[in-house]
């Protein structure tokens, strides 16, 4: 269990998380918040332990097509399990046509993140681009997102780890007065990482966050 | 109260007697014998991160001051008053009448009748078999021979093996039994078993013992496993599994033709409760002295055995075992076994032992109060360190949250075949915010492979595997002070 636990708040982590399918208008600024919970297991195990985390972040609209943004994110439970994330992103709109319930967009990231727990620690660097598929739904939208993504596990003592993923992931924008929205999230990646005889790994992602 | 009976431990213990040992440089960098590019990689994100594993300076487990001998004086030494005591504690736990070695060497005329091998299995540190630097920690059960008891023996054989006169010898020790003083369960494998290579030289098969006979929890206070083929037995644990999941693998045992079950099958089955014991080449029956340490066997509960079984020289036999058990429904202290094991080395190549490398090594380090002991201390009462074939050496120690460090065990020479548990003279306590180390080494050249069916193979990578290498620091502890 020991290993479960130390993947499931070690190298398995989800990417790029609580996004539209719509870039932020230009010259505005869009806060983001989540609570998370995130976690991964080899292929056979039944249970799938998630490690919640919290998550703030900000995104600005540069031109009509085009985002950039940036999260934090942390989990700070001391020695048990502590986490901390930085992701950078870009969002490029490839359709919005206003008459078109269709949107398109995509939304490369970059992230490291630290994880510690029982005074180890294990780093996970990544790369992600999701393909951002929005469905308006009324004020609100659909948003499917196929994804494809590499992350590098790194620890003291251990050679590195490249970890090629896909996945896809599930959210509802659900709009609530002007600006504010919340967005629940649902997302699972595929990995090729054996971990002893399992012949690859799954990665999780839960969450509710706002926009605004 | 527990806290108050702890001793303080001090790094590099200090005994008289000790023999000196060649001294292994310890490494300065976690990361130095990584391929170049790699390397960089590791290094730039290990600095952004801030973080690497403190290696044990360099007494972490050195021998003191070597002692002059004794002086011997004129007298020469004889079997009843000098060589016997020495043989009957460092010799006769295994050369007994059903004990693991040849020749039971409890009579002078068996040890007479061999003393020319004595002397030179001794004197070249065959025998006895002890891996673990003395330097490092005391243990019960210690094997090795002391520089005095080491220059008697010699000098005894080179005078001829005089028997002496028995009058005025001391008493004899009683000889520990080879096999558990009490057996209340025995489990033996229905049928024989004749292995077959899955993995390279490797098989990991599973076998459900389902004669468990308490229905209760009780605890094992002494477990001996007896494979009966050694020679193909690459280690055991018994595991115990909850009684309900018995009908579905009990089903499923024979699915290709042969006994048991393919382990590797059951990964995604968390029927598995816990480990009663286990076996490594080298392993000794092991029973709590006075029956107050025991680890639990769940209530409801079966056992499945895990064996791992290595070809690589062939099978000139099956493989049928039997384990006996000393169960008690009452202890004074619960026994739980922990790992220290890198969790990114199970994964692809997080561990790597490079071909050609004649020193790869990896190490490990992390406060195992906070997953076993919800930050209480902890009471180390046993240690092993687990590797493969290709292991040159290693070590287990605590990195003390003062900076200080004390050593567990320190394994100058690594021998598969003498991969035991050991048991440390007295409990070492560990506190929250220590951190428990562990380093191990391979050597990966040509001149260091094992034979294959009698070939050497040429060296190529070894990751993670049953077929490939291992490292792990294993131990056995208490929540309570004993």
């Amino acid at each position: 269990m020991l290993v479960v636990a130390s993947l499931a708040g070690g190298g398995c982590t989800a990417m790029s998380t609580i996004k539209t399918a719509t870039t932020v208008p230009a010259g505005q600024n869009q806060v983001i918040g989540a609570i998370e919970a995130n976690g991964g297991a080899p292929l056979e195990l039944p249970v799938k332990p998630l490690l919640p985390e919290l998550v703030v972040g900000l995104r600005r609209g540069l031109t009509d097509r085009l985002e950039v943004g940036g999260k934090l994110t942390t989990l700070p439970l001391g020695r048990r399990a502590t986490t901390l994330g930085v992701e950078g992103e870009v969002k490029v709109q490839l359709r919005n046509v206003p008459w078109s319930r269709y949107k398109l967009a995509l939304g490369p990231a970059a992230g490291f993140r630290w994880i510690s727990s029982s005074g180890a620690a294990m780093q996970v660097t990544y790369l992600t681009m999701p393909f951002l598929t929005g469905i308006d739904v009324g004020r609100h939208q659909i948003v499917v997102a196929p994804e494809v993504g590499v992350q590098l596990w790194t620890s003291a003592g251990a050679n590195e780890v490249w970890a090629p993923m896909v996945g896809l992931s599930l959210g509802f924008v659900w709009r609530i007065g002007q600006r504010f929205a919340l967005v629940p999230e649902a997302a699972a990646y595929r990995t090729s990482v054996r971990i002893d005889y399992s012949e690859g790994s799954q990665m999780f992602h839960l969450g509710i966050g706002f926009l605004y | 109260m527990a806290m108050e009976k702890a001793r303080p431990r001090v790094s590099g213990l200090r005994r008289e007697g000790h023999r000196p040992r060649p001294r292994v440089p310890a490494p300065t960098s976690s990361c130095d014998n990584r391929r170049p590019v790699r390397a960089v990689i590791a290094i730039c994100l290990l600095t952004l991160a801030g973080c690497s594993i403190d290696t044990p300076p360099a007494d972490f487990a050195a021998c003191g001051p070597t002692e002059p001998l004794p002086d011997a004086g004129t007298a020469t030494p004889d079997y009843w008053h000098d060589a016997k005591p020495i043989i009957d504690s460092k010799c006769a736990s295994c050369h007994v009448d059903g004990g693991i070695a040849p020749m039971a060497l409890v009579s002078y005329g068996v040890v007479r009748e061999w003393a020319g091998l004595i002397r030179n299995a001794i004197t070249r540190k065959l025998m006895p078999p002890w891996p673990p630097n003395d330097c490092c920690e005391s243990y019960q059960h210690n094997r090795s021979l002391s520089a005095p008891e080491l220059d008697t023996l010699v000098r005894w054989i080179d005078a001829g093996t005089p028997e002496g006169d028995p009058v005025g010898a001391p008493p004899s020790m009683p000889l520990p039994p080879p096999r558990l003083s009490r057996v209340d369960v025995t489990l033996r494998m229905p049928e024989a078993y004749t292995p077959v290579a899955q993995e390279e030289t490797s098989e990991l098969r599973c076998f459900v013992l389902d004669d468990w006979p308490f229905d209760e929890e009780v605890y094992v206070t002494g477990v001996d496993v007896r494979p009966g083929n050694r020679a193909i037995v690459h280690h055991v644990i018994v595991q115990t599994i909850e009684a309900a999941a018995v009908p579905g693998l009990k089903a499923r045992e024979g699915a290709d033709g042969r006994p048991g079950l393919d382990c590797r099958d059951l990964m995604g089955e968390l029927h598995v409760n816990g480990a009663a014991g286990g076996w490594t080449p080298g392993s000794v029956p092991q029973e709590s002295p006075d029956g107050t340490l025991g680890v639990p066997f769940p209530a409801h509960s079966q056992v499945l055995l895990q064996v791992h079984y290595d070809v690589r020289a062939g099978v000139t036999m099956p493989d049928q075992m039997e384990i006996d058990f000393q169960v008690s429904r009452t202890i004074k202290h619960r026994l739980r076994a922990l790992v220290a094991v890198n969790p990114l080395w199970l994964a692809n190549e997080g561990l790597e032992v490079e071909a050609g490398n004649p020193d790869a090594w990896h190490n490990f380090a992390y406060d195992p109060t906070v997953i076993y002991t919800k930050d209480k201390p902890m009471f180390i009462q046993a240690v092993n360190l687990h590797m493969h074939f290709l292991g040159t050496r290693g070590r287990v120690g605590i990195h003390r949250s003062d900076g200080s460090w004390d050593c567990l065990l320190d394994i100058p020479e690594w021998d598969y075949h003498w991969s035991s548990w050991y048991q440390l003279a007295q409990p070492v306590q560990f506190n929250p915010g220590d951190m428990l180390y562990v380093e191990c080494h391979w050597d990966n050249t040509a001149a260091n492979q094992t034979p294959v069916n009698g070939m050497l193979p040429a060296p190529r990578d070894l990751h993670w595997a049953t077929a490939g290498e291992m490292c792990a620091a294993l131990a056995l502890f208490t929540d309570t002070w004993p």
